[in-house]
């Protein structure tokens, strides 16, 4: 498994799209590694790329990644999207 | 990665030497999901395919072929430039509204005549004969020079900053980096890393002299590093920000010959010394560095995470265009794709004396007087 990450990517050095709840970092294929805040949430770290083989691992501390302060009825989502990240 | 053909050499000498024209071929392949091959069309090529050439493109080489993420660039001698790709965030220079992506090159902005270009990853830098310097494209983290709270741009000059005599610029994934003709290095974009020197900054919005602490010859910036080479002799070579690999501690050890040019993949220096050998570091999990027996290698493209060079023959003086490193998108040109490992594969294109080669994101580029 380690022989296919890529990289480790300080979650500094990724952006984050509210709409979408998710972490994208460039892939050197032209796409980009994705993760959703949640998954990351979850405990998940790999993100992936949708277009090669390629994966990085996602340095992060739990306890820094945007709260879910409000949860709207099945909203966990738009929710997570409303925080915004400190870039 | 910018891939500034032979060396720092301006382009108007280029223009005089080749005054009768011969036919010319644009070949590329690799990763094509926003048309930055210039094929017509948005499918992946695994071996070196005909570009789609539009009839005013010039028929001489190509001074630069600069590749960024998803789009590239092309400078002819003439000043003239023309860009195919991802054009969502302007980064073709052209309004995205109009042309969301170009699978041909199309022709940026006639009213000025560039002389140096570079493409980061969503973005691109243009330098005209007049020195002033304009971007194009979009960005989080200072990629554009605009100062805060500028994330994006069509075509638009940075005011206020005329360093004088660019004779370069490069860009890396999101910093840009000019050099001037006497030594300095101004910088822009992403500085998280220190790959803009000190102080390090997250974001460096608009342009300020990057400190290395010499006069710098050559230069180039990798995914979130810089490498700049120093002018006196023997040449030492200094890095900036993100050295995962370590390059900086094989660099103290390197012998000091006299390099021919320099540059750098995303995770990858690449040294090519005038005695026709290449000495590179950096990560090598999927071939990206060279073997060490290659000889006679008269130029090099070096693309994210795959390299593409000139060989030719000592005796009989035989010329051919190698590839090697990571080659998923069929960026190695080998039939069926795949990566090049521990050897080089030799592309089937005739490489005559008039050949020009370029690399980028899981793309190549080769352009041969036919
Ligand atoms: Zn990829």
């Amino acid at each position: 498994m380690t022989d296919s990450i890529y990289d480790e990517i300080e979650i500094e050095d990724m952006t984050f799209d509210k709409d979408r709840g998710l972490y994208t970092y460039p892939c050197p294929c032209g796409d980009r590694f994705e993760i959703l805040l949640d998954d990351l949430r979850d405990g998940e770290e790999i993100a992936v790329c949708p277009s090669c083989s390629l994966m990085i691992r996602v340095i992060f501390e739990a306890g820094d990644l945007p709260r879910v302060e409000k949860e709207g009825l099945k909203g966990k989502m738009e929710a997570a999207v409303a925080v915004a990240v400190s870039a | 990665m910018n891939i500034s053909l032979k060396g720092n050499s301006g382009c108007h000498q280029l223009c005089t030497m080749w005054a009768d024209v011969a036919a010319s071929m644009l070949y590329a392949f690799g990763s094509n999901g926003r048309g930055q091959l210039s094929l017509g069309h948005l499918e992946d090529a695994h071996t070196p395919t005909p570009c789609l050439i539009p009839s005013l493109l010039p028929s001489v080489p190509p001074c630069v072929i600069a590749a960024g993420g998803n789009h590239t660039v092309l400078l002819f001698p003439s000043g003239e430039c023309f860009a195919a790709g991802d054009n969502t965030g302007n980064q073709c220079c052209l309004p995205s509204a109009t042309f969301p992506s170009l699978t041909a090159f199309h022709p940026i902005s006639s009213y000025h005549r560039w002389e140096h270009v570079s493409a980061g990853w969503s973005f691109t830098v243009l330098i005209d004969y007049e020195g002033k310097i304009f971007v194009s494209g979009k960005g989080q983290k200072g990629e554009l020079g605009l100062g805060e709270d500028r994330h994006d741009a069509l075509l638009e000059e940075i005011a206020d900053f005329s360093p004088r005599k660019v004779i370069q610029v490069v860009s890396g994934m999101a910093h840009t980096l000019l050099l001037t003709a006497s030594g300095d290095v101004w910088g822009w974009g992403a500085g998280r890393k220190g790959q803009l020197g000190e102080p390090t900054q997250s974001i460096v919005s608009r342009p300020r002299k990057v400190e290395v602490g010499f006069p710098v010859s050559k230069l180039d910036c990798g995914k979130d590093f810089s490498i700049l080479v120093s002018r006196d002799n023997p040449q030492h070579i200094a890095i900036l920000g993100n050295d995962r690999y370590r390059i900086g501690d094989s660099l103290a050890s390197w012998s000091g010959a006299e390099i021919l040019d320099i540059q750098a993949s995303w995770n990858g220096v690449y040294l090519l010394e005038t005695s026709g050998t290449i000495n590179a570091w950096g990560k090598n999990d999927k071939g990206q560095l060279p073997p060490p027996s290659l000889e006679g290698i008269t130029d090099i493209a070096v693309g994210s995470e795959h390299a593409l060079a000139i060989a030719e023959d000592r005796t009989t003086k035989e010329r051919k265009i190698i590839t090697w490193g990571w080659g998923e998108h069929g960026n190695c040109g080998k039939p069926g794709g795949g990566d090049v490992i521990g050897e080089v594969f030799s592309l089937d294109i005739p490489a005559p004396r008039n050949v020009r080669i370029g690399a980028g994101c899981a793309t190549s580029f080769v352009w041969v007087e036919e």
